[in-house]
């Protein structure tokens, strides 16, 4: 049975991103040949992109707002509106609103692009967000040409962290390359003293699970963990025969959401318990991923950054209570135990930390400020996990790059933290380029 | 030997769904002369119903029930309303219609019940340790009551082909509707019957078929399966229910070893596969394993 | 039907009845085709993102215009037109991204291998009809998808192929700027639908056309007084799916960035085959009327809920079509018309003219008319079915 819900995996992605850095304080050690200078020059308009935004700032936001990952991207549009919703009572961005303008796109590429060009046309947005590889693929260039930013793409590939080429894109999501690195570490943590660990990949048969495959072929290299067999998730029971008969050390699950509880069911139908079983991002919501997988979810490890809703770990937590109380004060109803919900808070905070950095800048709340205070972002998100911090600099597009492992107790059906944070900026940028603490 | 017998049994349930949907295909095709299009999505439309009223805590034989007949109710409304006054158009006509047909039921479904997936509960215990141990290889009671009632359903209709007289009728129909309604047959009655009979199979082949895996039902459910049956009812020859049946197991089968045997293919090119099946029959073979050879009168 | 009763009584004021070729009517198609020069003209003028669009609906259009020789004027029903769309796409996405070919020159090959395929495609066309190859198509549609997703390394796969702009930009010949690309992009739509039209125009018109309305409408009779069927399909559907293969380039060019699974399945099939049901099959301007209504239809109703809405809407479209106006909206148009204009066939030449009565009727195009009430395409029986 084909499970195509690769946007729900993906936004998932989009949801959990946290970024652990925990570099000096803002300020303190950016040198200057940190900070990144945005540059107007080739702007098909720099005045519209120098020009100070008054009276109300809208932010797009062009994702599935109809298909299988509606539900989804609803709740992420409503975090958005009801984080805004927050600072405009609490003042705006020094007097000006924020507002956020949906628009559906189906995940289809040239939606996304219509999307983006009728902004860019009638210049009613002066930011935006989007959901997916595909549409950003479809939609980066114009933008960039326009310099209109792209704040928090959800989306991972690398090819958009190119400072040069794409100075106006930010990526909300971890690269795969960074997540894969954490996970194999997880992988080897879990067969300590063990000379080579074999894993077999459960691969999603879009462009999410090819992007992770490609991340994890990738964090393999010249480690003791090797990959046995790659198993195309088309069909659970199939895939999971599969996977039995490989027998391997253990199981990564390159997959989105809904494909990782099917995963773990059908791997119990046929009687299959990996040693280890290690899951993606995406799928790290508790209550719907592992939850119903009942005891066969037992012991599954995944690699994570923010705080998820439901976790009593977080329970006397400041910043957990804090947007308890913010989002309650916007909308006594609001989903606050939705993954994505908060994913969308997540997202409009962290939007605001760059609207007031903006604000104070000598470029001030226009499009090229905001996109040179995206770019320079240092910021300890509430929600992330405790130890995660967003940095981006001249050098680094990558946000996030210290993650969390977690493992899944059947018996309080919430995730435990299995170890201390992972740090992938070593291997990923080499030591040299790690600011201190990081 | 264990992982064969897994693969086989996957397949043989696989194509047991195969096998039903093919068999309505060809009941319609018999009857009026067209594949109906809309086949995969009024299953998929009668399923979400019975899942909508398994969550009002009605139980699931029940469900079935009320799908069952909601389906024949949607077939036989299809055929009168729809089928009936576009036919004598042309053929083309005909198609297009079902294609509407398709298209707004799979959007009806997004309208009424959303469009995120969700799991469907089983007639059968559906639990982890639902199953009989052969040769090691586990055998769900739900994949063994899927086979069953199909087989059942099958039996049922073959008696009702072969045995009776409205089977008589409904084959003479088939035949020559011209002389058949000269021999005093209802003919619009037997279409009427078949289409509701066929969206009835349809209904069953979706609710026993969406438990079998987890968050299985879904806007796009029934897509492959369509053109499974599709290649199914092709293979089999269009006008011999038997035919179509034990096209649409071997199918099942056949899919389910050489994904799991031949890695090239691995997951990956499953209808791509029934594609190149389809065209190779089409080629070979125009009337299928089974089928008559059609002889068009000037 | 025309002349001999007529001239003994007073000629009735309507419909103005012109005759073929005469100079009133060539008068009027130069008219209606400077019309149209003009409509292109004043779509290029609008602002960039409404002439977007308006390229998504010439590319279409052109797309639909393929499809309509196939579906409407030969009978052969394609839900499969998306994969000659997706293999011209990503023919010219491979040249160009890869191969740094320039992306005009790249519509040749796209026009060649999406007719190579056609012909694969309409191969089982030769031995079967109707809801067979309507079949096939719809495992084409779903297949190719696929195919395209398992070979990542020619075409990047499931996570897509994306050509850079730098490749697409105007060349420095046409003077256009960076920031009026879209200009250029336009009024490449505009010439391939113009081109795609008139190869329509000239296929559906003398011996060819009258083979293609033979198959669509009798096909046996067809073969009884010498049109062979089965080759005359299989060429019919190769051109088809050329045609709708090169409209496929071009929304390579325009879009830069290709996904199969999300620009080429079966939805864009069935989206082809909606507008050519609504702007009427078997008419020469009918798939410019499909293409625009099936990229403003969805706009118009964008707040309405989306996706969904869009989809039950287009589906009850085609039932009622079927229904109330089966040869679309142009179809519907030059009926009505009829009653204003009417062009008569030239009268024929010699004698013994008269003798041999024509199989089919004498070809029409879109807007000639012989007088009699035409049966439209869709009205006309492919099977004998009884009344009961």
């Amino acid at each position: 049975m084909r499970a195509k819900l690769s946007l729900a995996g993906a936004f998932l992605c989009a949801v959990s991103t946290v970024v652990l850095v925990g570099g000096p304080p803002a300020g303190a050690s950016s040198s200057s040949s940190n900070t990144y200078k945005i540059s107007t020059a080739n702007c098909s308009n720099p005045a519209q992109a120098k020009k100070k935004i008054t009276g109300t700032l809208t932010l797009g936001f062009s994702g599935p707002l109809s298909g299988p990952i509606a539900p989804f991207a609803d709740a992420v549009v409503q975090g958005v509106k009801d984080r805004f919703a927050y600072q405009n009572a609490h003042g705006g961005i020094n007097g000006v609103l924020l507002a956020e303008q949906a628009k559906d796109d189906q995940f289809n590429p040239a939606m996304t692009k219509s999307n983006v060009d009728g902004w860019i046309q009638s210049g009613s947005v002066q930011a935006f967000d989007e959901f997916g590889s595909g549409p950003l693929a479809a939609v980066a260039e114009d933008q960039n040409l326009a310099c209109l930013p792209l704040l928090l793409a959800s989306a991972t590939a690398n090819e958009y962290r190119n400072i040069a080429k794409y100075p106006w894109t930010t990526e909300f999501l971890p690269a795969n390359n960074v997540e894969e690195t954490a996970e194999v570490k997880v992988i080897q943590a879990s067969f300590p003293g063990q000379k080579e660990i074999t894993v077999d990949v459960a691969e999603d048969q879009t462009g999410s699970g090819a992007a992770y495959l490609q991340g994890i072929q990738a964090a393999v290299k010249g480690t003791d963990v090797k990959i046995k067999n790659v198993v195309p998730f088309t069909d659970p029971s199939t895939a999971a025969i599969t996977l039995k008969q490989d027998n391997a050390d253990a199981v990564f699950g390159a997959l989105v959401v809904p494909e990782c509880v099917q995963l773990t069911e059908a791997m119990a139908k046929v009687g299959y318990n990996p040693k280890l079983t290690v899951q993606a991002s995406n799928c790290g919501s508790a209550s719907l991923m592992f939850q119903p997988a009942g005891a066969a979810a037992n012991g599954q490890k995944l690699v994570f950054w923010e705080k998820d809703p439901g976790n009593p770990i977080y329970t006397d937590d400041p910043g957990w209570k804090a947007y308890l109380a913010d989002a309650a004060s916007v909308d006594p109803g609001a989903l606050v135990n939705n993954t994505y919900y908060e994913t969308g808070w997540m997202i409009a905070d962290m939007d605001v930390n760059v609207f007031q950095t903006a604000a104070k800048s000598s470029l001030g709340l226009s499009q090229a400020g905001i996109m040179q205070a995206a770019r320079n972002q240092n910021y300890q998100e509430p929600l992330f996990i405790n130890g995660i911090k967003w940095v981006m600099n001249s050098k680094e597009a990558y946000g996030v790059m210290n993650l969390q492992p977690l493992e899944y107790s059947a018996s309080s059906q919430s995730f435990k933290y299995d170890g201390s944070l992972i740090n992938t900026c070593p291997a990923i940028l080499g030591s040299s380029n790690c600011p201190s603490g990081l | 030997m264990q992982v064969f017998l897994e693969r086989l049994f996957d397949g043989i349930s696989n194509g047991a769904i195969y096998a039903a949907l093919a068999l309505a295909l060809v009941m319609v095709f018999r009857g009026t002369g067209t594949i109906n299009f809309a086949q995969g999505e009024m299953a998929l439309f009668t399923t979400y119903i019975a899942w909508g009223l398994t969550t009002k805590n009605i139980p699931v034989v029940l469900c079935l029930l009320i799908a069952t007949i909601a389906g024949f109710t949607l077939g036989a409304v299809t055929e009168r309303v729809l089928v009936r006054p576009i036919e004598k158009r042309s053929l083309l006509a005909t198609l297009i219609v079902l294609l509407g047909l398709f298209l707004a039921l799979n959007s009806l479904d997004g309208i009424l019940w959303g469009n995120q997936n969700h799991s469907m509960p089983s007639l059968f215990p559906n639990g982890v340790n639902s199953f009989i141990s052969v040769d090691g290889a586990r055998l769900y009671w739900a994949n063994l009551g899927v086979w069953l009632l199909v087989a059942l359903l099958v039996g049922a209709m073959f008696q009702l082909f072969n045995r009776t007289r409205l089977g008589l009728h409904m084959r003479a129909t088939a035949s020559n509707r011209e002389s058949a309604a000269l021999a005093g047959i209802p003919t619009g009655r037997i279409l009427l019957l078949g289409w509701g009979i066929s969206a009835a199979i349809g209904a069953v082949a979706g609710v026993l078929f969406t438990p079998l895996n987890p968050d299985a039902l879904g806007l796009g459910e029934m897509f492959p399966l369509l053109i499974y049956a599709s290649a199914a009812a092709l293979f089999g020859g269009l006008d011999s229910p038997g035919g179509a049946v034990i096209a649409g197991l071997l199918i099942g089968v056949a899919e389910s070893m050489l994904s799991g045997y031949v890695s090239a293919i691995g997951g990956q090119l499953q209808e791509a596969i029934a594609f190149v099946a389809i065209v190779m029959v089409l080629l070979i073979r125009p009337q299928g394993l089974f089928g008559s050879k059609e002889v068009e009168r000037v | 039907m025309t002349t001999s009763l007529a001239t003994t009584r007073q000629q009735p004021l309507l419909p103005v009845r012109i005759t073929q070729k005469s100079p009133a009517h060539r008068f009027l198609q130069v008219f209606g085709i400077a019309l149209l020069v003009a409509l292109a003209i004043i779509g290029s003028r609008t602002n960039s993102f409404r002439e977007g669009q308006l390229t998504q609906a010439l590319i279409y259009a052109s797309a639909i215009a393929g499809l309509n020789l196939a579906t409407g004027y030969t009978g052969m029903l394609s839900i499969g037109h998306s994969a000659f769309f997706g293999i011209g796409a990503y023919t010219t996405g491979i040249l160009v991204s890869e191969h740094n070919w320039e992306p005009l020159v790249t519509f040749l090959p796209a026009l060649g291998i999406c007719f190579v395929f056609g012909l694969i495609v309409g191969l089982p066309a030769l031995r079967i009809r109707g809801i067979n190859l309507a079949l096939v198509t719809l495992a084409l549609a779903v297949a190719f998808p696929e195919v395209i997703d398992r070979f990542p390394g020619v075409t990047g796969g499931t996570q897509g192929l994306n050509i850079p702009l730098l490749q697409l930009l105007p060349p420095k010949w046409t003077g256009i700027s960076i920031a009026d690309r879209f200009a250029y992009y336009y009024w490449i739509a505009a010439f391939l639908l113009a081109l795609v039209l008139v190869v329509c125009a000239n296929m559906t018109r003398g011996r060819t056309g009258l083979a293609m309305k033979a198959i669509r409408d009798r096909e046996t009779a067809a073969a009884a007084v010498g049109v062979n069927p089965a080759w005359a399909k299989v060429l019919v559907f190769g051109v088809s799916a050329a045609l709708t293969g090169v409209a496929g380039s071009v929304f390579a060019m325009y879009l830069g960035s290709l996904s199969a699974d999300a620009s080429f399945t079966l939805t864009l099939s069935i989206t082809l085959v909606t507008g050519l049901v609504i702007g009427g099959v078997a008419t020469v301007i009918g798939p410019i009327i499909g293409g625009l209504a099936v990229i403003f239809i969805p706009y118009w109703t964008e707040n309405l809920r989306q996706g969904e809405t869009e989809g039950l809407f287009f589906g009850v479209i085609l039932i009622v079509l079927m229904f109330v106006m089966p040869d679309g909206l142009v179809g519907f148009a030059v009926r009505i018309s009829r009653h204003v204009l009417s062009v008569d066939p030239q009268p024929p030449k010699g004698a013994g003219a008269h003798r041999l009565a024509p199989l089919v009727p004498p070809t029409s195009e879109h807007h000639t008319e012989n007088g009699g009430k035409e049966m439209t395409p869709l009205q006309r029986p492919t099977q004998a079915i009884p009344p009961h």
